[in-house]
């Protein structure tokens, strides 16, 4: 068989944590977090959209804001902004100040 | 006054846990103890350099207006000078909501009283007070205590020193 040709039968690997990943989000609404588990390529946009809607917000630019105080980039994917499994996120407004 | 004070403190009452949870979550000492007076205190602090910063927010007719946020001194008795308030460097997200307009350290947000030019702010362009909930495109966008401290703390976490010595 040609080397060329995917194994797509092939598991998740575990040890990489698979293609999804489960993180804790925090809304400062709220007292308690929320977990969510996404695929790793979603976009922090498409994430944080579902999470503010599932804490009840319903107008702005959402996105997260990580452990070290980095605001994640709407644009790019979980993994490519160093989400990993059982981060915890908090979530904030994108929109700047005038 | 637009609205009873009680109204307020039902309102304000609903949001506390969640802010307070916020603030227990980042470090950030919280006081309530003039919620009776609709006045809540934060206290930030920077790493490096290790400066202090008093942030107080005044609740008055709070949801219908939104609260005036300012920065103090550490006695609480005077919200003069530039040097109170932290100096934005880089912000995360476009412009820093802390700005200096016209010697007077802003918060220059929607959801602060003090950035509408009917309060002295710069803005006329944003209708009046009691439509600050409304969203604007690339306008951060805050309608809690808690959501608004968030916003406030996430540019707070690109600030270096003080806007004026």
């Amino acid at each position: 068989m040609s080397d060329l040709i995917p194994d797509t039968s092939a598991k998740p690997d575990r040890a990489a944590g698979g293609d999804d990943l489960t993180v804790e989000v925090y809304s400062p609404r709220v007292p308690e977090p929320r977990k969510f588990t996404w695929p790793k390529s979603l976009t922090v946009g498409e994430a944080a959209d579902q999470a503010a809607k599932a804490f009840d917000y319903e107008a702005g630019s959402p996105t997260f804001q990580n452990k070290d105080g980095k605001v994640l980039d709407r644009k790019k994917s979980l993994v490519e902004v160093g989400i990993r499994d059982f981060d915890q996120l908090e979530l904030t407004d994108r929109g700047g100040g005038v | 006054m637009l609205v009873p004070p009680v109204v307020t403190a039902a309102a304000l009452a609903e949001e506390l846990p969640g802010a307070q949870a916020w603030a227990k979550r980042h470090n950030v000492i919280m006081d309530v103890g003039l919620l009776r007076e609709r006045i809540i205190r934060v206290v930030l602090a920077q790493e490096d350099p290790a400066e202090v910063f008093y942030l107080q927010g005044t609740f008055e007719s709070y949801r219908a207006l939104p609260p005036t946020w300012q920065w103090y001194d550490q006695t609480w008795s005077t919200n003069e000078g530039l040097h109170l308030s932290p100096n934005p460097t880089t912000a995360p997200c476009g412009s820093s909501v802390f700005m200096n307009y016209n010697g007077r350290a802003v918060i220059c947000a929607p959801f602060n009283r003090l950035a509408y030019s009917a309060s002295g702010g710069p803005h006329g362009d944003w209708g009046g007070t009691a439509q600050w909930m409304t969203p604007r495109p690339n306008c951060v966008h805050a309608v809690t205590t808690g959501d608004m401290l968030q916003s406030i703390f996430r540019d707070f976490c690109s600030t270096r020193g003080r806007m004026a010595s």
